[in-house]
């Protein structure tokens, strides 16, 4: 049984109708929807072959052209590529007949031969041959972006980001739509994947670690939608290329810039404008250059004091990307990439009679750039990929006397060869190191631990104070090998070895194993699949620090455990159930030591296990519609110390269901809706309150168990209308309009109580919020 | 801690706090301050104590007190947990710091915790403990409520050879001029629930020694006064130092026509150090 292998790429030629698929508003590319395999004779030869195809509205291959037809093996791939079914192209929403150049693995047929494949015909494809023939693997590269090795992988491309409701067309609040995302707690920017902490999860542009996901308070991703190509949520399991982190991995992928002319677009909504330039420099060099500012300090505060609310400042933040792309020979692709962020924020806390201390002015400024060099190409049947990162990051915030400010130069290579050693092995192999050096200041008392009690206000409290300038060196190395033994296995097996220096003993050895079975391939897919693997963590830098935590505890450490099924229900409907399991061991936690300067010593004691299922029912994005419904049940607890209960996890949520959908209506409109519901986070009650006489405030009386009660469950109904005009052959604009929690229900996000905690209210979360928003392109 | 990070951001869109009696109205048996003569002791001095109490019954409370060293927490309760059994006592009381409440501690950074419980009840106090309290707190059998008792804990630093003096109140004025304690001004009433509803607004102000704001280390102390009403309202339940003075307004915001209004200044730092002083306004 041999396996054909397609790679499409679509490229900007002359006469090609599809655009840049990335800045293109009017204009989507036809997307594969059904494969057929291609086979030369026994003896031609296995190579990829370029196709010329033209496809028509409805999806079908019209014709087929190749460079040497009296060529075997490009006769074959010719002949595969008039099976081929796509979701055809579409500009302003309606089909339109598309050419582009697909990119077929020629494969060489072996005793006992197969039935050749029928001649090419000029009509639309017949129905594709039965699966127990010659089935293919669905294995799609789009040119830029890996093939990909984790078991799951959420993949969001432009659509989805940029058409879904309730999130004001920013795309890492779409995140919080897929399975196995927990709901951030309000204006706290978090991820939250299958019960990790949000530090556990880490934030990727483009393969190097960024320390934001969200600018100042969640208000908005710090990469603008229309930068993205795609956006990848790995819930768990990731692969060995990924590393330092328990939780799940979301890599951004910045698009590529435009080849064929100028391009430029601006956009302006209530928080922010945005604009963005891009254009070809000569036939193999490409440009772009974005840039962001936010406008919400400029009238937030005099609308929220003409209402009566007790704000006096809002967060600044501006953000800036700039690509730069050349092509280079034999298929290699050079790029420079260029990031940046900076959010501050000097916001006048209300008195508050809880604690003193968070009284008077809050300055906070968080600031980050990354330079990255990629380069990637082939080398015979292999592919290497090299990227280097520079950059810095800065943070400073302070509030009377206690203040924390920490300046980081970084530092990221990255250099990975992907071979293939035979029909049925692949092998791959990489570098990730990561260095950098760092000056560090904190001011603070100590501060409990989520399995501790709230210690009350913190006026009068002495502090602790470090200052350390220091650096860091962490380096890894993966290998993994793909094996295929039949078309129905794809079986990955890697390890992944991490130094966490130079406070962090040992080096932590992650075996990974996920295996693949088609069980069928045609006309409906079924697919299972497993995965089994072993990460490690470096403690927080607070954790390991002589002042504030204890030097060289060792790295944290998590099993993940998970299996699934992969089903399609028709061309576009496909469901995925996906039971998990999660064993962390070796966390951080810490008892009392009268000894330490925090009066605490930290240890690997603390284990916990997160339990679940992911369910996601999708319709695969078509001209018209695109949606999902996603279900997460889970149960995530932790244990400090192996004396001490197990407690539910901070952010445990029992049930997590988004129901999103966003259809085309035609003449430019498009419509969207989201509803969510959320099981209500865990809190803690009070019972009353204790008076703290040197801060001259109260103390809660905790309840024990901690968090052993919830607050209300959240729902919310989201709606969308965008309505676009089309100017000229080029030029676009279109007005949007986003209303979050059309309903304004009154989500409850906390309890508070007044000063001696003898009462309590809820706090609430944002009411209805409509954002309107304006859009041109050219 | 986690409650004020989380109503600080919160309220940030505006949060709803108008329901609750803010704290600087007296409107239960209170223990404002607790002021140690020596807010930083050495092992084996004797502090002595001083209870701020104010109640808008005039009642006579007892008063109760305890003891713990070094508890491992920061916490109240942990004190709580971990200290001897009351004794009944006076608004005030002297507490020898242990000679050897420094043995445990390392030898590079000397520095202990002295936790001193105390409890203010309107009826009789009963040497037993509840979820909430370490003693409680009876009248006629039946546990007195919010409105006749508290608890809480006073720290005393022990450390040798440091020293932190409680700042001082040099002056308290009204309107700009020294208040004299002799001479209440009148303020009259209104119908608001709060300073911006009424027509009739004052300031007042509490102005603190030159040598209150004390220099340690790297930093200077931090300097907050505290208001509390036995009626009506104050625009700020505490304020930080501005031009030289900490200002707020007062208002008689639903205070009775001849009413006489107590008003407590209570001005602390930001390592155990307080003093206080009283006036009161009348309403005509």
């Amino acid at each position: 049984m041999r396996v054909a292998r397609s790679i499409l790429v679509v490229a900007a030629l002359a006469r090609l109708l599809v655009g840049r698929p990335a800045l293109a508003q009017a204009i989507a590319p036809p997307r594969v929807v059904t494969e057929s395999p291609a086979e030369a004779p026994s003896g031609a030869g296995e190579r990829d072959v370029d196709v010329v195809v033209t496809i028509d509205k409805s999806g079908a291959v019209v014709d087929a052209q190749v460079a040497n037809p009296a060529d075997a093996v490009e006769r074959a791939a010719r002949d595969a590529a008039t099976r081929y079914r796509f979701a055809p192209a579409t500009k302003d929403g309606a089909p339109i007949v598309a050419k582009v150049t697909l990119r077929i693995h020629v494969t060489t047929a072996s005793p006992p031969a197969p039935a050749p494949p029928p001649p090419p015909a000029p009509a639309p494809a017949p129905p594709p041959p039965p699966a127990t023939a010659t089935a293919p693997v669905q294995d799609i590269t789009v040119a830029g972006t890996r093939p990909q090795h984790s078991i799951t992988v959420r993949s969001l491309d432009r659509r989805d980001l940029e058409s879904m409701p309730g999130t004001g067309g920013d795309a890492l609040r779409v995140v919080e739509s897929l399975p196995g995302v927990a709901r951030a707690p309000a204006f706290s920017g978090l991820i939250i994947v299958r019960g990790s902490a949000p530090q556990d999860t880490q934030i990727f542009m483009d393969g190097t670690s960024v320390p934001l996901a969200f600018h100042f308070g969640g208000l908005a991703a710090i990469v603008p939608t229309e930068l993205l190509a795609r956006l990848d949520v790995y819930p768990g399991n990731f692969d060995v290329a990924f590393g330092r982190g328990l939780g799940g991995i979301i890599d951004l992928g910045l698009r590529s810039p435009a080849r064929d002319r100028l391009h430029a677009s601006a956009r302006v909504d209530l928080l922010d404008g945005r604009a963005l330039v891009e254009s070809p420099i000569d036939d193999k060099t490409r440009v772009l250059v974005a840039a962001r500012r936010s406008w919400f300090d400029a009238w937030f505060p005099s609308v929220a004091r003409a209402s009566g609310l007790g704000v006096t400042a809002a967060p600044v933040y501006y953000d800036y990307q700039a690509v730069i792309e050349r092509d280079l020979p034999r298929g290699a692709v050079l790029r420079a990439t260029l990031v940046g962020s900076d959010d501050r924020l000097a916001f006048t806390l209300p008195p508050d009679a809880s604690d003193p201390a968070f009284n008077g002015t809050l300055f906070n400024k968080t600031t980050f750039w990354r330079s990255q060099l990629r380069a990637e190409g082939p080398i015979g049947d292999a592919r290497w990929t090299a990227t280097g990162s520079f950059g810095h990051d800065t943070l400073s915030l302070s509030l009377g006397n206690f203040r924390a400010t920490d300046d980081v130069w970084r530092a990221n290579a990255r250099a990975e060869i992907d071979a293939k050693i035979s029909r049925a092995l692949r092998l791959r192999g990489g570098l990730d190191v990561e260095a950098g050096w760092y000056d560090f200041d904190l001011i603070f008392p100590p501060v409990p631990t989520p399995d501790e009690p709230d210690i009350g206000p913190i006026f009068g409290r002495p502090p602790l104070h470090q200052t350390r300038s220091s650096h860091y060196f962490d380096p890894a190395a993966y290998v993994s090998a793909e094996i295929k033994p039949t078309w129905r296995w794809r079986v990955l097996a890697g390890v992944r070895a991490d130094l966490f220096s130079p406070d962090v003993p040992g080096i932590a050895v992650q075996p990974r194993a996920s295996v693949r079975y088609t069980l069928v391939d045609r006309p409906r897919k079924t697919l299972f699949k497993a995965a089994l693997g072993l990460f490690a963590q470096q403690p927080q830098p607070f954790e390991n620090d002589p002042v504030f935590g204890t030097p060289n505890i060792a790295y944290e450490q998590a099993v993940h455990t998970s299996v699934g099924i992969e089903q399609e229900l028709s061309r576009n409907v496909e469901l995925s159930l996906e039971p998990f399991h999660k064993h962390l061991f070796d966390l951080v936690s810490r008892r009392i030591d009268p000894n330490a300067p925090s009066g605490f010593r930290y240890t690997n004691e603390g284990s916990g296990f997160v339990y679940g299922a992911e369910l996601l029912l999708k319709y695969k994005p078509d001209a018209r519609f695109l949606g999902w419904i996603a279900y997460t049940i889970s149960r995530s607890e932790r244990r400090a110390l192996p004396e001490q209960d197990n407690r539910i996890f901070e952010y445990d949520q029992t049930h997590v269901l988004a129901a999103l959908g966003s259809l085309r209506l035609g003449r430019g409109w498009e419509i969207g809706a989201r509803f969510r519901y959320v099981t209500g986070n865990p809190y803690t009650p009070i019972r009353g309150g204790a008076f703290d006489a040197d801060a001259g405030a109260y103390a809660a009386v905790e309840q024990r168990p901690l968090y052993s009660a919830r607050v209300p469950a959240f729902y919310s109904l989201d709606v969308r209308v965008e309505k676009r005009w089309r100017l000229s052959e080029h030029a676009n604009v279109s007005v949007y309009l986003d209303v979050l929690n059309a309903t304004n229900r009154r989500n409850v996000e906390g309890i508070t109580g007044n000063f001696d905690y003898s009462r309590t209210t809820v706090v609430a979360g944002l009411p209805i919020l409509p954002v309107v928003g304006v859009r041109g392109e050219l | 801690m986690k409650r004020a990070i989380v109503v600080g951001l919160a309220c940030a869109l505006g949060c709803a706090s108008d329901e609750f009696v803010p704290v600087s109205v007296v409107d239960s048996l209170r223990v404002l301050a607790v002021r140690a003569d020596k807010p930083i002791a050495a092992p084996g001095e004797t502090v002595h104590l001083e209870a701020l109490v104010a109640d808008p019954h005039d009642r006579t409370p007892k008063m109760a007190w305890s003891s713990c060293i070094n508890p491992g927490s920061e916490e109240v309760t942990a004190c709580a947990d971990a200290a001897g059994p009351f004794a009944l006592g006076a608004t005030t009381r002297d507490y020898t710091v242990p000679s050897d409440a420094l043995a445990t501690r390392p030898s590079d950074a000397p520095i202990g915790v002295a936790g001193i419980l105390f409890a203010a009840c309107a009826g009789d106090v009963a040497f037993e403990r509840t979820p909430t309290a370490p003693v409680r707190c009876i009248d006629n059998g039946r546990d007195v409520g919010r409105d006749g008792f508290m608890w809480g804990e006073k720290r005393i630093i022990v450390a040798a050879g440091v020293r932190n003096q409680n700042p001082k109140i040099a002056e308290v004025r009204f309107d700009g001029a020294a208040w004299d304690p002799a001479s209440p001004p009148m303020i009259a009433s209104c119908n608001g629930k709060t300073v911006d509803d009424c027509g009739d607004v004052h300031t007042i102000e509490v102005v603190a020694t030159p040598d209150s704001a004390e220099p340690y280390g790297q930093f200077t102390e931090d300097l907050v006064a505290f208001y509390f009403v036995s009626g009506g309202r104050v625009a700020d339940d505490f304020a930080r130092e501005e031009g030289g003075a900490f200002k707020t307004k007062i208002a008689a915001a639903g205070v009775a026509s001849g009413t006489k209004v107590r008003v407590w200044f209570v001005l602390r730092d930001d390592r155990g150090g307080v003093d206080w002083q009283e006036r009161a306004y009348r309403v005509p």
